[in-house]
């Protein structure tokens, strides 16, 4: 126990040591930023690539931060470089987690890219032309959009068969980025279905 | 347009600790439309320069829902009790002068000690007591009246506007303040409550209690969640002083 | 005992405006009669010396003395619990919550002042009744005339914006708007006795 609360003290005391030249807040509203641009709820993963890659610059500009405020009371400084590090962390952990979810799934719906598309298997293909009916691929962006005037983006179906499972994430000291892997949970009981509340549910 | 960013001076009464001298120090923070006092500290967080120049720690204060709901960013600005969440800096004279909530003992800058208001609504017995743990079917009726008077009241967000604009409240006095004097007939009015109503009388006719109220009035004019706050203070008054002539012939 | 503040405090309410309240009516009632001439004041003067003397000096000391001293000496505790703000925070309510606590200060020293020279030594010691003359003479210092039309004001304030509280401690007046009626009235019964003070003080000086 007084082990490891050394080693938060210890933690804590290196904090107040730092002296770089960013600003926790500032880099903490960088963070909002590129978690807002790329993880909001329609997602796709070049953007979530792309977001990996920002925030391992980003957990590394940590490092840099310089505190003004030394003291030792009532400091809210120190108090939040050190959980910007934590939100960081989990940040990566929720990218990297949305995007090796090649499904939509809830608050995480997934836009078909041309690159996504071409792994699909048949099934899968089949599904979609026949939920979006004829669609293309953007130009610019690569997202499936509908043919019919409205250009809707195309998301990936709900998968169980691969990812109906809890995701672990662990967090890899040496490279610095989260390790996702999945368990399964136990689901014999209920059947899962479709979550709409438009339509009353069939037991 | 090539306009000049507009920028907006705060003067800030800081302090280091509970038992430090107070000074001021000015920031400039540029302006952006719908600019609050919450949103302007935490550029000043970002930046923390003052107007001469020097990096300074930045200012220590208090917020949580930024929607004038838990009474968290209470503090002193242009004078007046308020949250800083909905002081919007267009609505405000300029320089804006943020000071802590000196009724309450001051931690540091403007975050400040209430603790005080959590140990009155105890003193009131600021909750109702329940039977026990077992399934209770169907809730007891309540007047609907009652209820809206009652829903009213519940707004209270221990905020502490009211104690700080309460000249009765502070080092001088016992008072409680306003707050948790009204809570205490939130749960008097409670179907529930109201069993216990002379057990949360008999604690306001004790020190501090609602004779330390004088009737300034301060209270209903600050409160941001515009409870009518003299008009509870005033039925409390008929209800205590009705209990007290119960005491004095029941005992 | 139980709940001592309490108590003390509700009765310190009560002593103000329905015993302190009646002296200071009497007072006013008996120098608005100089406003008759020298024969109505010293008529109603030879009245109340017709009160048998044990019964007089019981209502002055059970019916002026006691409650006064209590009510002053408990008012100023009252007063030292208040820290006032009416600058920060300029209300009426809170200018007149203020003002109660100031004329009340006033009122201390000038008390003294008034029960000591005229109670006390004037009649007490010297023997010298209370008439139209007397008090004709004793008003043509104009510092005396001052402190007296102040102190006169400020009792009358102090008892008319008691009124207004007392129906908010005892929940007499509940709701905004029936406060601000009493608090209307209350006034408006201010400025009648502050008319009648201005008036018979007037008197005294100029004849």
């Amino acid at each position: 126990m007084e082990e490891a609360r050394q080693q938060t003290v210890d933690e804590f005391e290196k904090i107040l040591q730092m002296n770089g030249p960013e600003n926790a807040h500032q880099l903490h509203h960088e963070l909002g930023d590129i978690m807002y641009k790329y993880v909001s709820v329609e997602r796709d993963n070049d953007g979530l690539a792309e977001c990996v890659e920002e925030l391992k610059k980003i957990l590394k500009r940590w490092d840099n931060i310089g505190i003004t405020d030394r003291g030792h009371w009532a400091n809210q400084e120190a108090m939040f470089v050190r959980q910007l590090r934590n939100m960081i962390i989990y940040a990566m952990a929720i990218t990297q987690s949305a995007l090796q979810r090649d499904e939509s799934r809830g608050a995480h719906a997934k836009i078909v890219l041309e690159s996504d598309y071409a792994k699909l298997d048949d099934d899968q293909k089949a599904a979609l032309q026949k939920k979006y009916g004829q669609f293309h691929f953007d130009k610019e962006t690569g997202r499936g959009m509908t043919d019919d005037g409205n250009n809707d983006l195309v998301f990936f179906e709900r998968n169980d068969k691969q990812f109906m499972r809890t995701t672990i994430v662990t967090f890899d000291k040496e490279h610095e980025a989260p390790v996702v892997s999945y368990r399964e949970f136990e689901h014999s009981l209920i059947k899962p279905r479709l979550r709409n509340y438009a339509v009353a549910k069939k037991e | 347009m090539a306009e000049e960013q507009k920028k907006v001076r705060f003067v800030i009464e800081r302090q280091d600790g509970p038992n430090d001298k107070p000074y001021t120090q000015e920031f400039d923070v540029d302006y952006r439309p719908g600019l609050n006092v919450v949103a302007a500290l935490m550029e000043i967080q970002k930046h923390p320069v003052t107007v001469d120049g020097k990096r300074v720690a930045p200012v220590t204060w208090e917020c949580n829902c930024l929607e004038k709901v838990c009474g968290a960013c209470m503090m002193v600005i242009n004078g007046k009790a308020r949250q800083a969440c909905c002081s919007l800096v267009d609505k405000l004279d300029q320089p804006i002068h943020l000071a802590p909530a000196r009724t309450f003992p001051v931690i540091r800058d403007l975050l400040i000690d209430r603790s005080v208001m959590f140990e009155s609504l105890k003193r009131i017995q600021g909750w109702v007591e329940i039977d026990g743990t077992w399934e209770v079917k169907d809730a007891p009726i309540q007047n609907p009246y009652t209820a809206a008077t009652a829903y009213e009241i519940s707004h209270c967000m221990t905020c502490g506007c009211c104690l700080e604009a309460c000249p009765n409240v502070g080092p001088q006095s016992d008072f409680i303040g306003p707050a948790p004097t009204v809570q205490a007939y939130l749960f008097n009015l409670h179907p529930l409550g109201k069993f216990d109503a002379p057990k949360r009388l008999n604690a306001l006719m004790g020190k501090g209690g609602i004779t330390s109220c004088g009737n300034s009035q301060n209270c209903v004019e600050v409160c941001p969640k515009n409870i009518k706050l003299t008009t509870y203070l005033a039925q409390l008054n008929r209800d205590v002083n009705k209990q007290a002539l119960k005491n004095i012939f029941n005992h | 005992m139980y709940n001592v503040t309490f108590y003390l405090r509700r009765l310190h309410s009560l002593v103000g405006l329905l015993v302190l309240g009646i002296v200071i009516l009497e007072h006013v009632m008996t120098n608005a009669s100089s406003l008759g001439g020298p024969e109505a004041m010293n008529s109603g003067l030879a009245m109340m010396e017709m009160i048998p003397k044990p019964i007089f000096y019981g209502l002055e000391i059970f019916g002026i003395a006691i409650p006064l001293l209590f009510h002053a000496i408990y008012g100023i505790y009252i007063a030292l619990q208040a820290n006032n703000n009416p600058g920060r925070f300029g209300y009426m309510r809170n200018w007149m919550f203020t003002l109660q606590r100031w004329t009340a200060w006033y009122l201390v020293p000038f008390l003294i002042w008034h029960i000591f020279y005229l109670r006390i030594y004037t009649k007490g010691i010297c023997g010298v009744p209370m008439s139209y003359e007397l008090l004709d003479s004793y008003f043509t210092n104009p510092i005396v005339v001052v402190l007296y039309t102040l102190g006169m004001l400020a009792a009358l304030f102090h008892f008319c914006n008691g009124i207004t509280t007392f129906c908010m401690t005892w929940g007499i007046a509940k709701g905004p708007r029936v406060q601000s009626v009493v608090s209307v009235l209350s006034m408006l019964l201010f400025l009648a006795f502050a008319l009648v003070t201005v008036a018979f003080m007037a008197h005294y000086v100029l004849f």
